[in-house]
């Protein structure tokens, strides 16, 4: 048996909705093989379920599980920042309540890590089986599709490129292993923006600035796809995201390549008149304003 | 005997509302033949009967230490409570409804005793089913005599079928270990880091089989009490998902840990787990939350079936 410890990973889980789910999200970080980890939970909900089902099934059975509950309920980037500053780890990976990690997946992500001296990789993720809301496996979306039959060490430009243009195939936050100090800014924030939907593509980015990613072609995580996954966000938050990474992410040396760069722009210019042109639900004054406004910028480019 | 310089061995009976058995437990350690033996009873009844049925034994047995707890605090903490409390170099717990024969504990020790090199982690042996009434009821495959003569098998032997099979060692009271082979930072009942919950025998036997080996005696000395259905039938959903989760951490530690190492061994568990699996989701009393917990568990081991990444 190996006597010496690797690194703490912290696995960061925030409780949003309901105990359902996160019940068996902690089982599966229960079953992970990486032998060094903390569990850290934040409990954003208004009741006091998840607190009592935590305290009698899982606290008096496991050192490892650390329980805070929010007593006021605080914004859902808020409660992932509050997360990142609890971790006491080297290395975090978020754990969303509705995904579920294989067993496996810590301690094979971590092998890169632990084989990379000079540190240039900033990023591990993996392909992720989708389950639908009973959790039975589902066939492959467009954002989930293996990328590569072989894992592969990306550059982190090549791999931003691909995720603004092509859709966050990267992952979701509870897809991504990560070490805690090359995430220089606040969860969810880069270049001093702070999105307001796609906070784990912020992030990815702030990380590929700065050195390479790994992708790694075995399932190693589960995403649940259901409706009420993105009910939280509105369709006007991934605009001000969408400009911000555009114009942002090229001041890094990003998005260099302009036929990517024209894609992206006429999909986003796309999205934009889709809501134009929503007669059902028709955008009010102001924001009718603030898309001809990106569009004209966009136009720019 | 002379009891001065044997080993002593603690004898743990963690308890639970059942007075009526317990006394027969209790006295089927008072007539052991081995001399030098302490009594750790850990009392988690809500009632006081077993407290009524301890106090007189008390006076006349100073090897006798009980402990009544102020709340229930499950069955798996009241074994870890027992175990920390008691003292012995060889350590065999007794389920509240189970008995010792008169010898186990004599017949045992000699391995232990002889063991000057400290190779020999665990001892266990044949044992029987009795009913309610204490009859004998035949063997089952749960408890056929495994070898007809005594056996010594190194940890991965007598640990690989664990997983593979089922918990063909035994349960708690069948089993007399060595205190020093369980390390110290691993409480009784973890394996890999992990406190089960329902299988904590599996969990101990496997943390004790990776120090060293194990000994099987071919003769019955105890005897396990089934209470209704036959052998391992135990339909209870809770506890049921809690084997499921603790199966499931077996396998997916078992080789960092030295077990399944062997490809047909390790596909073989995959196959017990998925059955395992299948029955409760086809047949146990189980809700919505449960199957899909249940679900969880088939879709890893769809993966590993391929990728095979432990």
């Amino acid at each position: 048996m190996n006597t010496i410890m690797p690194p703490l990973v912290s696995i960061l889980m925030p409780v949003f909705r309901n105990s359902f789910y996160f019940q068996l999200a902690l089982k599966s970080v229960l079953l992970q093989t990486y032998p060094n980890l903390e569990i850290i939970i934040r409990d954003n909900t208004n009741t006091n379920d998840v607190q009592h089902i935590v305290e009698k099934e899982f606290l008096p059975y496991s050192k490892k599980i650390l329980y805070i509950k929010n007593q006021q309920s605080v914004p859902r980037l808020k409660v992932l920042q509050q997360l990142f500053n609890d971790a006491k780890g080297d290395f975090i990976n978020y754990l969303l309540e509705e995904d579920l990690f294989y067993p496996t997946k810590i301690q094979r992500m971590m092998a890169y890590y632990l084989n990379d001296t000079t540190e240039t990789i900033k990023l591990v993720t993996s392909y992720r089986q989708p389950i639908d809301e009973n959790g039975n496996a589902i066939p492959d979306l467009i954002f989930t599709a293996r990328r590569h039959n072989h894992d592969a060490i990306i550059d982190g430009i090549a791999f931003g490129d691909s995720m603004i243009v092509e859709s966050n195939w990267v992952g979701e936050p509870s897809t991504v292993l990560f070490r805690k100090r090359d995430l220089i800014e606040p969860f969810g924030q880069f270049g001093g923006y702070e999105f307001e939907s796609a906070y784990d593509m912020g992030s990815w980015m702030t990380l590929f600035a700065q050195g390479k990613g790994v992708y790694i072609k075995d399932a190693l995580s589960f995403v649940r796809v259901y409706p009420q996954r993105h009910d939280w966000r509105t369709r006007m938050s991934p605009i001000k995201d969408w400009m911000h990474l555009l114009f942002y992410s090229q001041s890094l040396g990003f998005l260099r390549n302009t036929s990517f760069l024209q894609k992206n722009v006429m999909e986003f210019i796309q999205y934009i008149d889709s809501i134009l042109l929503d007669n059902l639900n028709p955008p009010s004054p102001d924001e009718v304003s603030y898309l001809l406004q990106c569009k004209k910028r966009l136009a720019g480019l | 005997m002379n009891g001065q310089n044997l080993p002593l061995v603690s004898v743990l009976i963690p308890t639970f509302n059942r007075a009526h058995y317990f006394r027969y437990a209790l006295d089927s350690v008072l007539r052991q033949t081995y001399a030098n033996i302490e009594i750790v009873i850990t009392d988690n009844s809500t009632n006081d009967e077993t407290y009524n049925i301890v106090q007189p034994f008390l006076q006349d047995y100073p090897s006798i230490k009980y402990y009544r707890n102020p709340e229930n605090i499950g069955p798996v903490l009241n074994f870890i409570k027992a175990y920390e409390l008691s003292s012995g170099e060889y350590i065999n717990f007794l389920m509240d409804d189970d008995m010792f024969h008169p010898n186990k504990i004599e017949k045992m020790m000699p391995y232990f005793i002889n063991d000057l090199n400290k190779e020999i982690s665990l001892v266990t042996s044949h044992r029987s089913f009795v009913d309610q009434n204490g009859n004998l009821i035949p063997d089952t495959i749960y408890n056929k005599q495994r070898f007809h003569t005594v056996a010594v098998l190194n940890g991965k032997q007598a640990g690989d079928p664990i997983i593979s099979e089922f918990n063909w060692i035994g349960v708690p009271s069948t089993t007399l270990f060595r205190r020093e082979a369980l390390p110290a930072k691993e409480e009784f009942g973890t394996f890999s880091g992990r406190m089960y919950r329902c299988g904590v025998d599996c969990a101990a036997w496997l943390t004790l089989l990776q120090k060293g080996k194990m000994v099987y005696i071919p003769e019955v000395l105890s005897y396990i009490r089934l209470h209704s259905g036959g052998a391992g039938q135990n339909r209870d959903p809770i506890m049921s998902m809690h084997a499921s989760l603790d199966l499931m951490h077996m396998l997916f530690h078992s080789r960092k840990n030295g077990y399944l190492t062997d490809e047909y061994e390790f596909s073989k568990a995959i196959k017990t787990i998925e059955d395992h699996l299948m029955i409760m989701k086809n047949w146990f009393p189980i809700d919505n939350s449960q199957k899909q917990e249940i679900t969880y568990y088939q879709n890893c081991l769809n993966i590993i079936k391929v990728n095979r990444d432990i």
